[in-house]
């Protein structure tokens, strides 16, 4: 295969693989499901982009009017003295983050840059993906890239987010130091940690015990040298 | 950026993509109503979110990523086989030369869990590349190529071990073959 990125066309697939394709495809589509589907968006309004906008930004009003009076307004008071400055993350947005589950996030936009810790490309049994993921609400827009991690062959490989930012973005100041020194710390569903590497602050969400975490450290101190 | 999906315009949509949105939607299911409801939630919203999608060119695989995303949502997909303790497959293996029975490839497929099932499916759904795949998983490329390997792997031996089963000698089959449970070795 000369690009590793695309398969083989189904003819110069193997047997197993023609046949897998062919069964694959072979489902019966019921009797008039297009004039179904198209019968059913037709008899719905079709929002336009600003009411689609609008009617999300109602929604988000009523769950926060069902929390109660005070909490809006701890909510509106917070909002409004980070507005002004880029969003800043905290450990409690770390937590937030760690549950989310990176296959259901939207791809950011392909242009958007990765930045990544120095030699990561190089370290054994770790790979990331090529596109950033997009999470965000009212006060945060977290540009994350997703990742898994295989200790050995005997291990499981688990799955976790890398969020870069700049220093002024992160909420507590932190001495510049290497993946390998940081604290693991730990959320609910799996571990984290936040160095410096210059003025770029990296969080590493990981759904791996501490251990497997420590290990991607120590693989990450003992990369092969390729400078 | 559209501004909305013109009702013409969903109308086409529907024409070009409504049976490969069923027939993917289906083989994450395996059932033919629930893939018709995922199907259909898929259109519904592509007209509620219109104004998200920037090319029409990739309507294609953001509606199959809709359809993923409301199947995850979904508690359908729980379950399945994780394959993250089997081992590749090895390099050289016997040459396939049996069809495959579609209702015996459902089975399989719904036995495995959806990280592995979604690629398989992608990947012999109109050639996608491994690359595409790993965009609308959004997982790194070569893990999807592990998946695909150890899915293509498990899936080879249930289906051998069907054919094996219906290839027995009549005297010896006391009943219509079930699909055997693989004896794949975890951990």
């Amino acid at each position: 295969m000369s690009d590793e990125s695309t398969p083989p066309p189904v003819m110069t697939r193997d047997a197993f693989d023609q046949g897998m394709a062919r069964a694959m495809e072979d489902v019966s589509v019921p009797a008039g499901l297009i004039a179904r589907l198209q019968a059913e968006v037709s008899s719905r309004p079709m929002p336009s982009a600003e009411e689609a906008r609008q009617q999300t930004g109602r929604t988000r009003w009523s769950r926060r009017f069902l929390l109660g009076g005070c909490a809006a307004i701890a909510m509106f008071t917070a909002w409004s003295w980070f507005a002004p400055n880029a969003a800043i993350v905290t450990a409690t947005d770390v937590q937030r983050l760690s549950g989310l589950d990176a296959s259901v996030l939207t791809p950011a936009a392909p242009e958007t840059r990765r930045v990544l810790p120095v030699g990561w490309q190089f370290v054994r049994g770790l790979e990331l993906a090529d596109r950033l993921v997009v999470a965000s609400d009212d006060t945060l827009n977290a540009q994350m890239l997703p990742l898994s991690y295989q200790a050995d062959r005997r291990s499981s490989r688990v799955t976790g987010l890398l969020l870069p930012l700049h220093e002024s973005e992160w909420a507590a100041p932190i001495m510049a130091g290497p993946f390998s020194a940081a604290e693991v710390q730990y959320t609910t569903t799996g571990t984290w940690v936040v160095w410096r590497e210059g003025t770029t602050v990296f969080v590493l969400m990981l759904r791996g015990d501490a251990a497997t975490l420590e290990r991607l450290q120590r693989a990450a101190a003992n990369r092969p040298n390729l400078t | 950026m559209v501004d909305g999906i013109p009702l013409p315009t969903m109308d086409a949509l529907i024409e070009q993509h409504s049976t490969l949105l069923y027939r993917y939607a289906y083989r994450l299911t395996g059932n033919s109503h629930e893939a018709e409801d995922l199907t259909q939630q898929a259109f519904l919203l592509a007209q509620q979110r219109g104004h998200q999608l920037r090319d029409i060119q990739a309507a294609r695989s953001w509606l199959l990523t809709i359809v993923r995303n409301a199947f995850l949502k979904s508690k359908r997909h729980r379950g399945g086989r994780s394959l993250d303790t089997i081992e590749e497959p090895p390099v050289a293996e016997e040459p396939w030369n049996s069809p495959i029975d579609r209702e015996q490839l459902q089975l399989a497929l719904l036995d495995l869990s959806e990280e592995f099932r979604s690629p398989l499916v992608l990947f012999y759904f109109e050639d996608f590349s491994y690359q595409q795949i790993a965009e609308h998983m959004a997982v790194p490329i070569g893990t999807i190529m592990s998946r695909l390997s150890r899915a293509k792997a498990f899936l080879k031996k249930r289906l051998t071990e069907v054919v094996e089963a219906a290839e027995l000698p009549r005297h010896t089959q006391h009943s219509p073959a079930p699909l055997p449970r693989a004896a794949l070795t975890h951990g």
